[in-house]
């Protein structure tokens, strides 16, 4: 069975030699398109579940790997490439939620309010009755919390690998991810009981 | 009196709160909605995405033309019509004439023989017509002949006034 990228901590063969042909002249542009097949995808969900829309998260996700073109160089070996990957782009999604409030003076409740809309349009969202509940649950999450939660949830992350992408403890991880959980049960519950009620 | 009994507990004690710790913990750490699949599959996306997605990249990391000046075409469709509003408007003060410069211009073009068929058409404007008399008549300075200062000092002199009938005069 074919493991998962990424979640091997060392570098891996494949990767290693993606960066020897990325430092080469000639090898440098086929490196990185076979980097960018190897992780688009991952990078693009990690994105879209943050930011809900299709065309967001492809500008974000291509914005990522310019950035991760001009500074591939920079990186050490010291971490997985997927592990540095994904810092890339979490740290690019957070900054871009956090410019996107500035840049509209909303308070947070209403930068939330406009994703759970995007849900609730049905234009970006498919889902049935209790995946709709559930993203919006996560939606209500702090913006950190939420990246936990979605890695830990739907991409099965360990948390180890999780606190080298994110620079946090692993036991606070553990904390962020157990209130996480606590939170959305509620929510969840609440909103079925609700439904009963109605 | 009770008597507390601050013994140490025994080790049944602490499997249980282990017991009940990782239950809890791992209660959390397993928890699923059911029926809830990934959001690969609730949020949509074309077949064709991936490929568009690479050709994207491709062609942000590889710009047909360096530009030196990244022209961004919504502030300069901008200033361009701030410059045009501007213009007009200051266009539009220079070239707008006050009342009373038209009329001074079109009274300008008027003939004499206009201007006193006018003035004697009616009733009002023949009072006009006083009124600018009567203020050029008081305006009218009277010119006395070249002799006047002389004929003045021969009567002076046939008056034959003295000094003290001078004095109390002036």
């Amino acid at each position: 069975m074919a493991s998962k990228p990424g979640n091997d901590f060392r570098l891996n063969q494949e990767d290693k030699e993606i960066l020897e042909k990325f430092k080469t002249e000639e090898g440098r542009q086929l490196a990185f398109n076979l980097l960018v097949r190897k992780y688009q995808k991952r990078v693009y969900w990690l994105i879209r579940k943050m930011v809900i829309d299709h065309d967001d998260a492809n500008d974000l996700s291509q914005e990522v790997f310019v950035r991760i073109w001009h500074h591939l160089d920079e990186f050490r070996g010291e971490s997985s490439l997927f592990t540095w990957i994904y810092r890339v782009a979490t740290n690019e999604c957070l900054a871009y939620l956090k410019k996107k409030r500035r840049r509209f003076f909303l308070p947070i409740h209403d930068l939330e309010g406009e994703l759970a809309g995007k849900i609730e349009s049905g234009n970006h969202f498919t889902g049935d009755e209790i995946e709709k509940k559930l993203q919006l649950a996560i939606l209500k999450l702090p913006e950190k919390q939420r990246l936990v939660f979605n890695m830990k949830y739907f991409e099965e992350m360990k948390y180890e690998e999780m606190s080298e992408i994110l620079g946090t403890s692993v036991g606070a991880l553990k904390a962020s991810y157990h209130h996480a959980v606590q939170k959305i049960k509620n929510s969840v519950l609440l909103d079925n009981n609700q439904d009963e009620e109605a | 009196m009770k008597k507390h009994n601050f013994g140490m507990p025994d080790e049944a004690f602490f499997e249980a709160q282990a017991s009940t710790i990782l239950e809890k913990t791992s209660g959390l750490e397993n928890w699923k909605l059911k029926g809830v699949r990934k959001p690969q599959a609730t949020f949509p996306v074309s077949d064709s995405f991936w490929l568009k997605m690479e050709d994207g990249i491709r062609s942000r990391i590889n710009p047909k033309q360096t530009k030196v000046f990244q022209l961004s075409w919504k502030p300069v469709f901008a200033s361009l019509l701030m410059t045009l509003t501007i213009g007009l408007g200051i266009w539009n003060f220079l070239s707008k004439t006050s009342d009373s410069e038209i009329a001074e211009k079109h009274l300008e073009q008027l003939n004499q023989e206009e201007i006193l068929i006018y003035l004697t058409e009616n009733e009002e404007n023949q009072k006009i017509t006083e009124l600018i008399a009567a203020s050029s008549f008081h305006e009218t300075t009277v010119e006395l002949p070249m002799g006047a200062d002389h004929e003045i000092e021969q009567y002076i002199d046939e008056a034959n006034l003295n000094e003290s009938d001078l004095e109390s005069n002036l």
